[in-house]
């Protein structure tokens, strides 16, 4: 099926489909049957999932750290991180020491963690991994559109707004991929714009938008090229402006996450129907020398994430927001010889929300029975997927992941 | 009538019929029957040999047409034009690379670790950098013009027989790859094909390295059939299976040269689609020839490709038998396209949305510019098309999906940057290429004022670029991305790289006072017209010429220059051109071909 590189880029095709009905009657009944808790497509304020993805292999054994456990004590030197420093959960366990407002989340309640998190046969291949967790099938981009993307054809079938499903940052992931409900995608609000020099070149490019009545080449195209084009000058209205007048409640770090995090919740914010919004910190690929780079990581995690969490708490747009975080594997349970870590298999995700049942979900993968040197998961992500789906979107997660995953109470 | 194809009537059969427009598979995505498709009727359209039908032919044929050559097209006939883009091959200077030699395991292991990191990194980095270089290459002859045909052929190939640098980390093997493409372009598919299945780049690319003789991996045997040869539907799970024996043992030996290993290979007896015996990889090839699936499967990608619609059943099969009788040879099938009154039916002219690729290149070709082959590269892969990258095996998905509200202002931001009316940074800040953790300006206060006062988008225009910090001073050092963001740190040196030309003072070479006057247009209606059909794929509709001139006749009137004087205005009347022209690259209809 879908695939679409320009999703890593700019996400999928556009409202070009939207003037197009549908012809069988039965089949806007049945989209019509399973409404979903994030409301229909004009509710200013649905329920919203923000998705961060965690690029490069996040070291789940350096987020939240087994600290009391043997094997992990032996199997880590330069990347372990003492029992005295780790923000303690419990005798076991405790948070990486950088993870100071995250921990604070999480003692409010509001921090779910689900350990163990993989999927079978694991692949290690980043691009590969990635893809099966773009699209919660083991087949990757081959079994189709980006999970997100067949969560919005499974809430709302065809109709769509610009600003369903927004990416902001380097490039947008595959799971937003849709060619029904195409993401926006901007490195930063002020960027998703037509630049001009001049203001009567803006007023043309704006009257290019209207329809017209005349026979040409390509007319039919053209007309919906045309509301594109009138969407986006929109849609980019809408993002700018809400950026731009965007009150803070939280500070936040001055980074790219930061300021990635800063356009989610001002998109949040302004109520322009968004439903998921995605965003990403990179850098996780900690072969050698690892523990300053994956310090860092965290640090970056912690001062972004919980900012936006800070910035969110007791409005109400921040009751209708979760957050999960993920990577697309966890690193190796031993260390390798340059202070770093290879590519492993399962890692912890993170889901919080003022809405969220915190504290530990799933189970801790054992640090004995190994497969090749590598933890063996304890829940399949699409458990958390669907969980959210089903639970937080009330959207039915079987269409969107093929499949009934065991539910978590996370929500 | 397509209409009733059950084919379409399921997304994922729907897309694997080929490469249909968007709404045809949006609609197949909600599980709908398609029954709105509107009729393809491929009536007779009268076969006018005009500028219209010219532009048309390059625009498909290759990447659009100069103004001059669509005069020498319309001069020299139909018959004439077809035969030189089918058969007229240029000289070509090759571009010299090499295989660049992957550290030794065993000598690396002897070294320190951060040495053995070091010379992985040495490698990877002049192998990346060998591909950043040939990718450039490759979008000189692109926008060259000299050979179009065979550009558009290697481009169709390369989303057709994909291998991506995803997956294939010894970067040279996609050169080889393309180089092996640009020899069949145009030659036989049947040979193309048998080629594929030694190629270093896609064995690697779709594990058949891994496929071996009691443990087979049906990777590639999989997507032959289902994307190289035949289709979903005109085979079974136990072809796949047995194919993949076939192919089992194929690999490549630690230069990266083509390799059977004989032990790995299974040599026991399979049954492929009814024919049984002890085949390998070329027993195969030659059983997939021969089933009608596979000339229909490559007629109808070839089709559906050149006109931008799915072709009706009755053609492909037309079409099929056609390519069968002349061996797969692609001159003789692609010269009967191109001759085809059908190729030129209104259904098909002008109403094919440009990809990215063709897009940038379409724009240099049409502004008759050369422009720097990273800005074309970076540009397409901004507007979602990176060369080498594509997204998935099966390549990229053509037409409207392309176009999304942010690539349509992008696509307008990119054309305004080669004619030096838009800064990069105004450019790459909505892009995948701004990877720096650098800390943006936050707006200015003024700001929101200024975007509630009814020019919302002209809100920060008098913001001078200057002004922003990525100007002042480089990106702040970011950790290593993850490899999953490949593109990421490729986008970062192309910016680097788009910043150094703007910093260079690179400015297209344009003078369209010059131009205008040349054409004999010097009322604001007759320059503006000539911009347009210039400019254009397409023919632009009346509305769309009316308010290109009223915007040219405002500006002029604003500069205090009488109709008429434009042209003599000097920089004043280039500057308003520009804008134009600025604007007519920006349009939707800029979109199309």
């Amino acid at each position: 099926m879908k695939q679409l590189d320009r999703r890593q880029v700019l996400a999928g095709a556009s409202a070009v489909f939207g003037c197009f009905s549908l012809s069988a009657s039965d089949a806007r009944t049945g989209l019509r049957l399973f409404l979903p808790a994030t409301g229909a497509v004009g509710d200013p304020t649905p329920r919203t999932l923000v998705v961060l993805q965690l690029s490069g292999g996040n070291d789940g054994l350096s987020t939240v750290v087994p600290y009391g456990d043997d094997v992990y004590n032996r199997s880590r030197t330069a990347t372990r991180i003492d029992g005295k420093d780790v923000l303690r959960i419990d005798g076991y366990r405790g948070l990486h020491p950088e993870l100071k407002k995250l921990k604070s989340v999480y003692d409010q309640g509001q921090l779910a963690i689900v350990e163990g998190c993989g999927y079978p046969e694991p692949i290690r291949s980043h691009f590969r991994s990635m893809e099966v967790w773009h699209t919660a099938q083991a087949r990757g981009r081959s079994a189709g559109e980006g999970w997100i993307g067949k969560l919005c054809d499974a809430a709302y079938g065809k109709e769509s707004t610009a600003e369903f499903v927004v990416h902001i940052g380097a490039s947008a992931p595959y799971s937003v991929y849709s060619v029904s409900h195409p993401a926006i995608a901007f490195a930063t609000p002020e960027g998703y714009r037509w630049v001009s020099t001049d203001r009567d070149d803006l007023k043309a490019y704006r009257a290019s938008s209207e329809k017209s009545e005349g026979s040409h080449d390509g007319r039919a195209v053209l007309d919906r090229l045309r509301g594109v084009l009138a969407e986006a000058q929109e849609s980019s209205i809408k993002i700018r402006r809400a950026a731009a007048g965007y009150k803070p409640k939280a500070e936040y770090p001055q980074d790219e996450f930061g300021n990635s995090l800063r356009a989610a919740a001002a998109v949040i914010d302004a109520r322009i129907g968004t439903r998921v919004l995605s965003v990403e910190l990179g850098g996780f690929d900690s072969h050698n020398n690892q523990r300053n780079q994956h310090d860092d990581r965290m640090r970056r995690l912690d001062a972004g994430l919980g900012a936006f969490l800070e910035d969110l708490r007791g409005t109400s747009a921040g009751d209708h927001v979760v957050v999960v975080a993920f990577s697309e594997f966890g690193r190796r349970v031993k260390e390798n010889g340059s202070g770093g870590t290879d590519h492993g298999v399962a890692a912890p995700m993170f889901v919080a929300g003022t809405k969220v049942h915190g504290g530990l979900h799933g189970k801790h993968p054992s640090m004995t029975d190994l497969k090749d040197g590598d933890l063996v998961h304890t829940t399949d992500f699409r458990s958390v997927y669907g969980t959210l789906i089903d639970e937080w979107l009330g959207v039915d997660s079987s269409k969107v992941l093929d499949a009934r995953y065991p539910r978590l109470a996370i929500v | 009538m397509s209409d009733d194809r059950p084919e379409l009537k399921t997304l994922r059969r729907g897309y694997e019929e080929g490469m249909k427009p968007g709404w045809m598979t949006t609609l197949a995505t909600l599980g709908v029957l398609v029954s709105a498709a509107p009729a393809q009727t491929v009536q007779s359209h009268p076969s006018t040999w005009d500028a219209r039908a010219v532009e048309h032919l390059y625009n498909r044929a290759g990447f659009g047409a100069r103004p001059s050559e669509i005069e020498a097209g319309v001069a020299m006939g139909k018959a004439a034009l077809v035969e030189s883009l089918v058969t007229k091959r240029v000289e070509v200077e090759p571009f010299f690379w090499e295989r660049i030699e992957i550290p030794d395991p065993k000598a690396l292991r002897e070294l320190p670790a951060d040495e053995q990191r070091e010379k992985q990194r040495e490698f990877r980095e002049k192998d990346r950098r060998q591909l950043l270089e040939y990718t450039g290459w490759w979008y000189d002859r692109l926008a060259s013009g000299e050979d179009p045909l065979r550009e558009r052929m290697v481009l169709f190939w390369h989303g057709f027989f994909t291998s991506s640098v995803e997956d294939v980390k010894r970067n040279w093997l996609l050169i080889q790859q393309n180089q092996l493409v640009r020899d069949h372009a145009l030659g036989s598919y049947a040979e193309l094909l048998s080629a594929m299945l030694r190629d270093p780049a896609m064995l690697t690319y779709l594990d058949n390295q891994v496929n071996r003789k009691g443990n087979p991996n049906e990777n590639l045997a999989r997507e032959l059939m289902e994307l190289f040869s035949l289709g979903v539907g005109n085979y079974t799970e136990e072809d796949v299976k047995e194919a993949a024996r076939a192919l089992t043992g194929r690999g490549i030996n630690r230069d990266g040269e083509y390799e059977l290993h004989p032990r790995q290979h299974d040599d026991g007896k399979k049954t492929i689609l009814g024919k049984s015996g002890k085949f390998d990889g070329d027993d195969l090839v030659a059983i997939l020839l021969k089933q009608e699936a596979c000339s229909k499967w490559v007629s109808k990608r070839l089709i559906a490709y050149f006109e931008g619609v799915a072709p009706t059943p009755d053609r492909v099969a037309a079409y099929a038998t056609f390519l069968r009788e002349h061996d797969y040879q692609l001159q003789p099938f692609l010269k009967r396209l191109f001759l085809d009154p059908a190729f030129y039916r209104d259904e098909v002219v002008g109403a094919r949305v440009q990809g990215p690729v063709d897009f940038m290149v379409g724009l240099s070709r049409r502004l008759g510019v050369r422009v720097p082959p990273i800005v074309l590269g970076g540009g397409s892969a901004l507007l979602g098309q990176r060369l080498f990258a594509p997204p998935s095996v099966k390549g990229w998905e053509e037409g409207e999906p392309w176009i999304t509200t942010a690539t349509l202002m992008q696509r307008g931001n990119l054309a305004g940057f080669v004619l030096g009316v838009v800064k990069v940074d105004d450019v790459m800040s909505g892009s995948d290429l701004e990877v720096s953790d650098a800390p943006e300006t936050p707006m200015a206060p003024g700001e929101p004022g200024g975007m509630d006062d009814g020019h919302p988008m002209g809100g920060d225009d008098a913001k001078p670029p200057a002004a922003k910090p990525q100007d002042a001073k480089p990106p702040a050092a970011k950790p290593k991305d993850g490899k999953g963001k490949g593109g990421g740190q490729q986008g970062s040196q192309v910016l680097k790289e788009l910043r150094r030309i703007e910093a260079s003072g690179w400015v297209a070479a344009l003078n369209f006072s010059a131009r205008m006057a040349k054409a004999g247009a010097r009322t604001d209606a007759e320059i503006a017209d000539r911009m347009v059909d210039d400019l254009l794929a397409i023919r632009a509709p009346d509305d769309t010429r009316a308010r290109m001139r009223e915007f040219l006749a405002h500006e002029r009137e604003d500069a205090k220059i009488a109709e008429g004087k434009l042209l003599d205005a000097g920089g004043e009347s280039e500057r308003i051109l520009r804008r134009l022209a600025h604007l007519v690259l920006s349009l939707p209809e800029a979109q199309l071909e």
